[in-house]
């Protein structure tokens, strides 16, 4: 009998936890009726390839450095900090202060974005460059 | 505390929406963890937070909501995993970041803790090494989970939500703390020892004990505690027992153990002298909630008699003149525990014992099979719908004398049991 109770609050506390899940993420993307996850989850790079090789060799750095744990190209990757058109929005000198949180960009980052970015201070000068290409690419 | 991440997040500065899968995700996250620290308070035996449940139905709560948090997490993962692959990125912890690996960890812990906990009997873990292995893992695995949250930083970076989940690390930090380390050393300054250890019917033993310095301590009879024997309180080789004796005498207490696996299979080795702990008292099965009935009923299934025996003692020493019946389930006359006390006790008492046997002796007179609702009809006057009724036994029985007695017409908040096989 009071089992039944205890078994009956749990489950409501459940319920509560998703329905307070999904109001938090209908509230934080209004006007947005399905969710909208990867278009194409199963497949691991299906954003735009860049035909030139420079700038191919900068999407394989993006890829290995684990970009996308943090930004998404074309719906792929974390949402948290798209990457859709930085390199119309921003110059490659701008861009290479984001991907180095350069002092001219830090107050808008993220201490965790930060650390993170600290490890691409040591790519390798044409690894560096053939990124800044990618993302210049990125119209 | 399960939604107050969520509220922070939105009235704060909120941060932009970053698709509703993802958000949706990363707060069942949250939630999920927040249900596990919850655990921690749930376990941690305030009696402020226990009273009003019963400490019994908190563990039976403690038990389901493991479940749920273990769907909510997994629901997390999941739709991380199918939805966000590439963002999610590789699971191998030697190219993954920290946290991802500990937020792997954290959730396979819990699954852990889950499985050996539902199918501990089934996996043959000893009571004791699964208890000790339960709090490490239990503690492994929140820890963990808030240092992924911590090290994904998602919305703490720019709310308050940083805050709050600091708050939370350390207030869940403290409990534990409070709870394993602080509580023993203070039941350590208070030892007690076995004054006797006396074999009753059925494999089962009371054990006495005596305080070493100080007055025993205060209970209400019904009530049960945790005892240590042969081991620090520190060591986490606590049972939960009934109390059997009466609290309204003497200076020393009472448990009546039958054995049966792990540790009590070994209580009759017990030596008087031996040093004893006792954590309690706990539990809210007694009568003193419903101290205006017009008379009590006790279903009581094998050794499920300690406490309600400790009630009948208490009753014995208070003078008391209403009607009492005792319905006693027990698979044979040889193991019944306290029969001699109990007809004892119906001179004293209006007490009515009726015996109920499973495997009754040739010649035998009195009832026979389970407590079911005929047996109870036909022992119980008709104003049975007005008495309270206390049921302590095996849960199989316990669920049958509930269905007996709602058979019989009893409301059921009338009824109240000890639910206490938690094992």
């Amino acid at each position: 009998m009071r089992e039944r109770w205890a078994k009956q609050l749990a489950l409501l506390t459940g319920v509560l936890a998703v329905v307070v899940s999904l109001l938090f993420a209908r509230v934080l993307n209004p006007g947005q009726e399905t969710a909208r996850p990867e278009t194409a989850p199963m497949t691991e790079v299906s954003a735009p390839v860049p035909a030139s090789t420079v700038v191919h060799k900068g999407r394989a750095v993006f890829d290995a450095q684990g970009c996308a744990r943090c930004h998404s190209i074309a719906g792929q990757g974390s949402p948290r900090s798209p990457l859709d058109g930085v390199g119309r929005r921003y110059s490659r000198v701008q861009l290479r202060q984001w991907v180095l949180a350069d002092t001219a960009v830090r107050t808008q980052l993220s201490p965790r974005a930060i650390d993170a970015k600290q490890a691409y201070a040591r790519l390798p000068a044409d690894e560096l460059d053939a990124l800044l290409d990618y993302l210049s690419s990125l119209e | 505390m399960l939604v107050a991440p969520a509220v922070l997040v939105l009235t704060g500065e909120r941060p932009p929406g970053r698709g509703f899968a993802w958000d949706f995700a990363l707060a069942l996250g949250y939630s999920g963890l927040v249900m596990t620290v919850l655990q921690f308070w749930l376990t941690a035996r305030f009696k402020r937070v226990a009273a009003p449940f019963g400490i019994d139905i908190l563990y039976y709560f403690h038990r389901y909501l493991a479940m749920v948090a273990v769907a909510v997490l997994g629901l997390h993962a999941a739709v991380l995993w199918l939805g966000f692959r590439t963002a999610v990125g590789s699971l191998d912890p030697r190219s993954a970041p920290l946290y991802l690996t500990l937020g792997v960890l954290g959730l396979l812990g819990f699954v852990g803790l889950l499985a050996s906990s539902l199918w501990r009997k089934q996996l043959r873990i000893e009571y004791d090494r699964w208890r000790r292995g339960h709090v490490l893992l239990a503690v492994l695995a929140v820890a963990a989970s808030l240092a992924h949250v911590a090290g994904a930083g998602n919305y703490l970076a720019d709310t308050g939500g940083r805050w709050l989940w600091a708050i939370l690390a350390a207030s869940w930090l403290g409990l534990v703390l409070y709870v394993r380390l602080v509580r023993p050393l203070r039941l350590r300054g208070r030892p007690y020892r076995v004054e006797s250890i006396v074999p009753v019917a059925g494999r089962s033993w009371t054990l006495r004990l005596r305080p070493q310095s100080g007055p025993v301590i205060r209970y209400r009879a019904g009530q049960f505690a945790w005892l240590t024997l042969r081991a620090s309180p520190l060591a986490l080789r606590e049972h939960p027992f009934s109390f059997s004796s009466c609290p309204e005498s003497g200076d020393a207490v009472e448990f009546t153990i039958k054995e049966l696996g792990d540790f009590t299979a070994r209580i009759g080795q017990t030596q008087p002298g031996e040093i004893a702990y006792v954590d309690g008292p706990y539990g809210s099965f007694g009568i003193d909630h419903q101290a205006d009935a017009p008379g009590y009923v006790f279903i009581a299934g094998g050794v499920g008699i300690a406490p309600i025996f400790s009630l009948l003692r208490s009753l014995a020493a208070r003078g008391e003149r209403r009607p009492l019946w005792v319905f006693y389930g027990n698979r044979n006359w040889d193991r019944v525990v306290f029969r001699d006390e109990l007809a004892q006790l119906a001179n004293a008492l209006d007490l009515t014992v009726v015996h109920v046997l499973g495997e009754p002796p040739e010649g035998w007179a009195g009832e026979r099979g389970f407590v079911t609702s005929d047996i109870l009809g036909r022992h119980l006057p008709p104003t049975r719908s007005a008495l309270h009724y206390y049921v302590c036994g095996p849960t199989p029985m316990i669920r049958l004398a509930e269905q007996g007695l709602a058979a019989l017409g009893v409301p059921l908040r009338q009824v109240h049991s000890e639910l206490f096989d938690l094992a």
